[in-house]
């Protein structure tokens, strides 16, 4: 690059950073009081509309609204809040609740509740002891959507929907024809939500009730689930088992006969596809006594302890959960239901006859139990659900599996061990700094000795200067900071950190649900690394010598690395869904297709997000060989061919060996991406089906940003960072870190 | 030779870029998933003792409306109207799209969709969702086999995307960020490879362990601290907090390194000789060299920052300081998006990272002989 046009580079950054300067965000005015509002369901713009009648109302207030995304906005408030930087009002989904409520973070608003209690649904998802912690505003269920055309076909009348169970299976088993592609029910599987989501109300249908006197027991292991998870195990030769986003493509698509979903598929198959004829039911009861129990979810607005303004905080809410107000946001985002009972009678529910059934399966549906671990214990039913479904194990088994692993938690919960030791704290610090005054002082030893004389020290430092800025500023104390975690149980909602010493250490290495981890992440590593690497360097050594349309295939080639791993993710969930591209492929070329399907099969679920992963990141090291051949001078090759050598030899002998440096870095930063793989695994799987693409990092997000041990956390992320490192320096030694090409 | 390295090539380009031309379909494709396609909707819900029909459908994924229509004794008028849920209305005549009028035979009328007055509806809603189909009619006017032709492809979901809220303002962000951080790292990252690669000094092997130590640490076990760092700093909500930090990126320095290193040492030692000082080498001889790693930095560089969540969603509160990624992250959850948007969205923050590339690419290709030693 010319002088010039690095001047012009610095130019630019100095032009963008005035520019940085007028575009921050805007000080509001200082003698309004500012309430900080953070929510998921409405729409920013929306809800600030609707704010502004609020704010005239109440000229001394004055409030933003953050928007935040389903995926992450949890992970937001947390840190937020650990940080110390937590909103005034926040809506809650109703399973944080209980969460957020035990860790002290939430205002008891009683008192304040208790005019409202009759008019509003969701009570027992705010409430702990007896005491209110919420606001209820939105609620959302789940109704039977089937498909009027496949029960017609199917010789069921379409005005008759199954109203108990065994009608619910002699329609799946009418609907049913796998080898035409149709499919008599769903079932989820193969994610962390759905499967239980699902299942579960089938057994309070049935009678199970999870919670007992002891307010911290759970019973999954009774009489009731058992018959659910039974009777729900003689769907599944019935049924598709698929994660609910497939499947709800897939009922769109006119392929399900019938399928458990939320309001959102009223929006959805209109735009999928607007000529499907189908109807929504209450969910089927059992055949004896019982009733039609679904999942109830909801949204809560709640107010922080921490808010310095509790009184204009609970003016703000008031207005929010009227009735005309959040009959607004539900017809403005057509997904969701008021938590306001009389809205029944309003004229939009008068018309509109499929919100209008969700508010009658309001009346019994059931909401999860009010527990501060319930996050946790989820995963325990989801498992089992799958176990089922996937794995052919008998329901009692899998009940008693799950309600070992319940019962293990909580206590291992109760006997926490939570000592706080200055003392240790400071030893371990003393140990560290000893440490690191004697590695400083046996390297100033040595380096008499060995080191050659250190020249322009001044020029040396300018060059390093601007890694050594950043890093003293922006790397040390992160760092530093997770470094502490890691030795503290550090639960990101109270912020209390208790030192703990190498207690997350030691319990990580004897943690079974680590080692698996591990071992996916090392046999994601170990599949990927080498055809990744392989294609990279046959593409670029194609491409390098002289073949028309070079840039073509370049710029062709590099172009799945331009889009977002997110993005990509999306798409070849598609690709590997049952009826996806790859599965039309397989039928075509009359191979058998997988069952359960790709990313549902445990099996095949990791390979699949592996393959993907290949196609994505091969084009980018494909540059960086490129880059690296461009390095080799032409003379050399000019020499061999003279002496008559072959194309392998000139490989073997020249582009290789030159390439060294740049094998090895592509080999060090390939190996350090595919151990920290993540993001691929939370959009396509999130670690299923039966954990089987659990991988360390997605397990370090599962205790950090769903369990909230932040200090457990930690100390995954530096255990593998040790692993990793490790790692590396053996690739360096055996590629040699330090060697230049001879010249 | 040549011959089986063009096939080979371009195989691995079909499959390369097949989930993308699929990418680019699902992004134009007005209704239905990627294996399913509808051609035409049949109307024919009445609602009960009305002349209006259900619809619930997004107008402008329909070029035409069409239906046989009746009259008693020829002559009437009739208005076909569509009306949202919140009750707006837009209707027009048909009288203009027959001959004749409305006669006493059965007649096809065909009325394109775009002479409705769209915008009238739910104005609130990127889609025009028209909830009723309403015929207001005047005497024995009678009409049946009411139906909607789809259109074939769509540039909807693309003016969705580009016309939601601070589309402009999103992109501005994730430029300016991305230009600060890419021009940062173009000569801070060579500046820093130099010195691991050529210099001799003290604690460089530590703090080379540094460099890779940074690279190798997850980065979700640093959020929380990062965003306490940045809270102190004053810098939440602030480009500050976005390019800063990311000026010189530890995964940049790593590649300069390994590529300078690579370099035939030969010229800079002539340079010496000739009494050139560090700064002269660094900027005359290794920069110019380095070109084709440059150009690498430069493009990793951009589609990190462009493509980046994560940071951007934790360090920004106010929708003015939203990046590319973030606000569609938000737009899609919010409309419960659809494949269509989801895949034109990509496909647009996608363009600028190809067309950086295209700047890029020619200095990866060009190679030592062209870029060497000009003085």
């Amino acid at each position: 690059m010319h002088l010039h046009s690095l001047k012009s580079g610095i130019g630019i950054v100095l032009f963008s950073i005035a520019f940085l300067l007028p575009l921050d965000g805007v000080q509001s005015a200082p003698e309004k009081i500012t309430l900080t509002v953070w929510e998921f369901s409405a729409n920013e713009a929306f809800l600030a509309r609707l704010l502004e009648r609020f704010e005239t109302e109440h000229p001394h207030i004055q409030v933003r609204i953050q928007q935040l995304s389903w995926e992450h906005g949890l992970e937001k408030i947390i840190i937020a809040m650990a940080a110390g930087n937590p909103p005034d009002v926040a809506e809650l989904g109703i399973d944080w609740v209980a969460k957020f409520i035990h860790a002290g973070l939430l205002k008891e608003v009683t008192q304040e509740t208790s005019p409202l209690r009759e008019h509003y649904h969701l009570w027992e998802s705010v409430s702990s002891d007896g005491k209110v912690y919420g606001f209820p505003w939105l609620v959302g269920t789940r109704l039977l959507f089937y498909n009027k055309e496949l029960f017609r076909n199917a010789g069921l009348n379409p005005n008759f929907p199954p109203r108990t169970w065994s009608e619910l299976l002699q329609a799946a088993r009418q609907i049913h024809q796998p080898e035409k592609g149709i499919y008599g029910f769903s079932i989820f599987a193969g994610e962390p939500y759905s499967p239980w989501q699902e299942f579960l109300p089938f057994a309070w249908g049935n009678g199970a009730i999870l919670s007992t006197e002891d307010p911290h027991r759970i019973l999954l292991d009774q009489p009731a689930v058992l018959e659910a998870l039974s009777f729900y195990r003689q769907l599944k030769p019935f049924s598709l088992v698929e994660r609910q986003g497939q499947v709800n493509t897939l009922f769109a698509e006119g392929k399900v006969g019938m399928q458990i979903s939320g309001a959102w598929n009223l929006r959805l198959i209109p735009r999928l596809n607007p000529e499907l004829r189908f109807q929504t039911a209450l969910l089927p009861k059992p055949d004896k006594a019982g009733t039609a129990a679904a999942f109830a979810g909801g949204e809560v607005l709640a107010l922080l302890k921490s808010s310095p303004h509790p009184e204009e905080s609970l003016q703000l809410i008031r207005f929010l959960i009227e009735e005309s107000q959040t009959m607004e946001v539900v017809k403005h985002h057509q997904n969701v239901l008021p938590a306001f009972k009389k809205s029944v009678e309003d004229p939009y529910f008068q018309s509109q006859h499929h919100p209008r059934r969700f508010l009658e399966q309001m009346a019994t549906a059931v909401s999860p139990p009010t527990h501060p671990l319930w996050p946790e214990l989820q995963a325990f039913i989801t498992r089992a659900v799958e176990e089922v479904m996937i794995g052919n194990t008998p329901p009692e088994k899998a009940l008693r599996n799950a309600q070992v692993s319940i019962d293990r938690l909580l206590a291992e919960e109760a006997k926490r061990p939570l000592f706080r030791d200055q003392l240790l704290t400071g030893i371990l610090w003393a140990g560290c700094f000893l440490i690191f005054v004697s590695v400083l002082w046996i390297r100033k030893k040595r380096e008499g000795f060995v080191r050659p004389a250190i020249e322009r020290s001044f020029s040396t430092f300018i060059f390093l200067s601007p890694w050594l800025l950043t890093f003293a500023l922006f790397g040390l104390y992160p760092l530093l900071h997770s470094v502490v975690m890691s030795f503290s149980r550090y639960p990101l909602l109270t912020g209390e950190s208790r030192f703990l010493g190498f207690q997350n250490y030691v319990d990580l290495l004897k943690s079974a649900d680590f080692h698996r981890a591990l071992g996916h992440t090392l046999f994601f590593a170990a599949g990927t690394i080498p055809p990744t690497l392989a294609l990279a360097l046959g593409a670029a050594v194609l491409i390098h010598r002289k073949i028309p349309f070079k840039q073509l295939y370049q710029a062709g080639l590099f172009l799945p690395v331009v889009t977002s791993v997110i993005v990509i993710a999306t798409l070849f969930t598609y690709l590997y869904s049952p009826t996806g591209p790859i599965n039309m492929l397989l039928d075509k070329a009359g191979l058998p297709k997988p069952v359960p399907s790709w990313l549902v099969h445990p099996r095949l679920a990791l390979p699949s997000i592996m393959m993907m992963n290949i196609w994505a990141s091969f084009g980018y090291y494909m540059i960086l060989f490129l880059a690296g051949l461009n390095t080799i001078p032409e003379n050399l090759y000019e020499a061999a061919a003279i002496d008559g050598a072959s194309e392998w030899q000139k490989f073997r002998r020249i582009t290789l060996p030159q390439l060294r440096p740049i094998i090895l870095f592509v080999v060090v930063i390939h190996t350090i991406h595919s151990l920290q793989v993540f993001p691929e695994v939370l959009t396509m799987t999130q670690g299923g089906p039966l954990g089987a693409t659990k991988t360390v990092v997605y397990h370090l997000y599962e205790t950090g940003f769903q369990k909230f041990e932040m200090g457990l956390a930690s100390a995954v992320g530096y255990l593998l960072f040790i692993i990793t490192l490790l790692l590396s320096l053996a690739q360096m030694r055996i590629f040699g870190i330090g060697e230049e090409t001879s010249e | 030779m040549k011959i089986w390295a063009i096939v080979l090539l371009t195989i691995l380009l079909c499959v390369a870029l097949t989930p993308l031309g699929l990418m680019g379909y699902g992004s134009v494709k007005p209704v239905g998933t990627f294996g399913w396609t509808a051609q035409e909707l049949a109307v024919d819900e009445r609602i009960p003792e009305t002349e209006s029909f259900f619809l619930r459908s997004d107008m402008r994924k329909f070029r035409s409306l069409s239906f046989w229509v009746k009259g008693k004794k020829g002559g009437e008028s009739l208005r076909v109207g569509l009306r949202d849920v919140l009750g707006h209305e837009t209707s027009i005549a048909v009288d203009p799209f027959l001959k004749r009028g409305i006669a006493q035979t059965w007649q096809r009328v065909t009325i394109p969709i775009r002479r409705f007055d769209l915008s009238s509806l739910l104005p609130s809603l990127p889609e025009k969702i028209a909830e009723i189909l309403t015929f207001k009619k005047e005497g024995g006017v009678s009409v049946r086999d009411v139906r909607l032709r789809f259109r074939n492809w769509t540039l909807d979901h693309y003016r969705d995307v580009l016309t939601s809220d601070l589309f402009g303002r999103y992109f501005l962000n994730s430029l300016l960020i991305a230009v600060a951080v890419v021009a940062g790292n173009l000569l801070f990252s060579a500046m820093v490879g130099y010195a691991f690669a050529r210099k001799e000094f003290a604690g460089k092997e530590v703090l080379f362990i540094l460099v890779l130590a940074s690279i190798m640490i997850p980065p979700q076990v640093l959020m929380v601290p990062v965003f306490i760092l940045m809270k102190n700093f004053g810098w939440l909500n602030r480009y500050w907090s976005l390019t800063i930090p990311n000026l010189v990126l530890p995964f940049n320095i790593f590649l300069m390194r390994q590529y300078i290193s690579a370099l035939p040492r030969s010229l800079e030692d002539a340079a010496r000789m000739d009494g050139a000082g560090d700064f002269q080498i660094f900027f005359d001889i290794v920069l110019p060299l380095s070109r084709p790693a440059l150009a690498v930095v430069g493009i990793n560089t951009f589609i990190r920052c462009w493509n980046a969540f994560l940071y951007p969603f934790l360090l920004t509160n106010t929708a003015e300081m939203r990046t590319l990624p973030v606000g569609l992250a938000l737009y899609k959850d919010l409309q419960g998006v659809d494949w269509a948007h989801l895949l034109a969205g990509a496909s647009l923050t996608a363009f600028p990272v190809i067309l950086v590339f295209l700047f890029f690419q020619r200095y990866i290709i060009a190679g030592i002989t062209a870029g060497a030693v000009r003085r």
